[in-house]
């Protein structure tokens, strides 16, 4: 018995290689429009599900507000920053932003996104939502789809700030939304709930300036003192209306 | 097997973190289903890459590879009981993560893999006691699969 799952298990290894190498270096143009099927079909199913569980629904009617203020808040920010030259900061509204549906995002931090119109995107261009929420960055582009690496993909890490533009340490996402930001600057003093923009030079993943979360917990070094060693946060990127944008 | 494929078609879209497809696969492993484990573990990874979007034979480099390196483990550690059927899943499910999460780029964290495996192990336990529940011509379990 054991023989004959070995040769089963060996020719299923050689036939994974043979369709992993004709996949990536032939047929990948021919696999692209069986991937935009299947992310539509899932995209679909995913509707169609949730007209009967509302899943990750929020009924919250204030949240939108509060992301309006925080979008108000982040843009005077960004424009008082007259030493960055950001053409994103060009942008008054959405309208000047390209906008693309979302098809599919799944629980380790990618976004797929329908490439409907053959718009002029590039690897690395910056996604938010319609907040100007951060979304992530455009890890890849196919004729059909757009893949996009969002904040919430485990391990990523980039600098942050507090609303005033001070440096509150790195960020690395942990899963789930979360992110923890560690080698905090003793003399940091923030509280639950406060905004947590990108910060750093251009050169960073992300430009500086935009909102990723809100502060969830501050941990301190001990009950007594008031010195912070980690903080952690919730990234606050919406995906419920279906639609991001792409940073020109 | 039609039920395996509905299972995949519809449910595998909903979830990133529980790979369904390792499920019937390990079924016939442990049930010794040769015929069976020889198309699914063919058929049913490659249905995982067009859910997963990623190239065809990923999953199953990924599955085979595991499924290998466990045998290799079984015959260089033949006391630690790797035919246990405990064992094997955790073993197993715990080398496909890690498998997955290193060709993905996904940084290992201990919280993020414990919760991927024993999501993953719930959930094959789950869909076996279903099976046995349901199918009444399938052999019961035995706990230990012959090397």
């Amino acid at each position: 018995m054991f023989k004959e799952k070995l040769k089963i298990i060996m020719m299923t290894l050689l036939v994974g290689i043979g369709s992993f190498i004709l996949s990536t270096r032939v047929i990948a143009k021919v696999e692209e429009p069986i991937f935009y099927i299947s992310l539509n079909f899932q995209s679909l199913l995913r509707e169609t599900i949730g007209k009967f569980i509302p899943w990750g629904k929020d009924g919250d009617s204030f949240r939108e507000k509060y992301y309006q203020l925080l979008q108000e808040l982040a843009r005077l920010k960004m424009g008082t920053r007259d030493e960055l030259n950001l053409s994103y900061r060009q942008a008054k509204s959405l309208d000047d932003l390209i906008e693309l549906n979302v098809l599919k995002s799944d629980s380790l931090g990618r976004i797929y996104l329908d490439r409907k119109e053959k718009v002029n995107l590039t690897e690395g261009d910056i996604v938010v939502d319609q907040n100007f929420v951060l979304v992530g960055t455009i890890e890849k582009i196919s004729d059909k789809f757009v893949i996009v690496k969002s904040v919430n993909f485990p391990g990523l890490k980039f600098k942050v700030s507090d609303i005033n533009g001070n440096i509150l340490g790195i960020a690395v996402s942990v899963s789930n939304g979360f992110l923890e930001i560690d080698f905090v600057d003793p003399k940091t003093n923030i509280a639950n709930n406060s905004p947590i923009l990108t910060a750093g030079s251009e050169n960073e993943i992300f430009p500086p300036g935009l909102i990723v979360g809100t502060v969830r917990d501050v941990y301190y070094q001990n009950l007594n003192n008031k010195i912070i060693s980690k903080i952690v946060a919730k990234t606050l990127f919406d995906l419920e209306k279906g639609k991001v944008y792409v940073l020109p | 097997m039609i039920f395996d494929f509905l299972l995949i078609i519809f449910i595998q879209p909903l979830t990133s973190y529980i790979f369904i497809f390792l499920s019937p696969i390990l079924i016939d492993f442990f049930l010794d289903n040769l015929k069976s484990f020889k198309l699914k573990i063919f058929i049913l990874p490659l249905m995982a890459d067009l859910i997963f979007i990623k190239p065809l034979g990923f999953f199953l480099i990924i599955t085979s590879f595991s499924f290998l390196i466990l045998f290799l483990l079984a015959k260089i550690f033949p006391s630690f009981s790797f035919g246990q059927i405990f064992i094997f899943m955790l073993v197993f499910n715990f080398l496909f993560i890690i498998l997955f999460m290193i060709w993905e780029n996904i940084t290992i964290t201990p919280f993020l893999l414990l919760k991927i495996v024993f999501l993953n192990i719930f959930f094959q336990f789950f869909y076996f006691l279903a099976i046995s529940f349901f199918d009444n011509d399938r052999r019961r379990f035995n706990f230990s699969t012959k090397w």
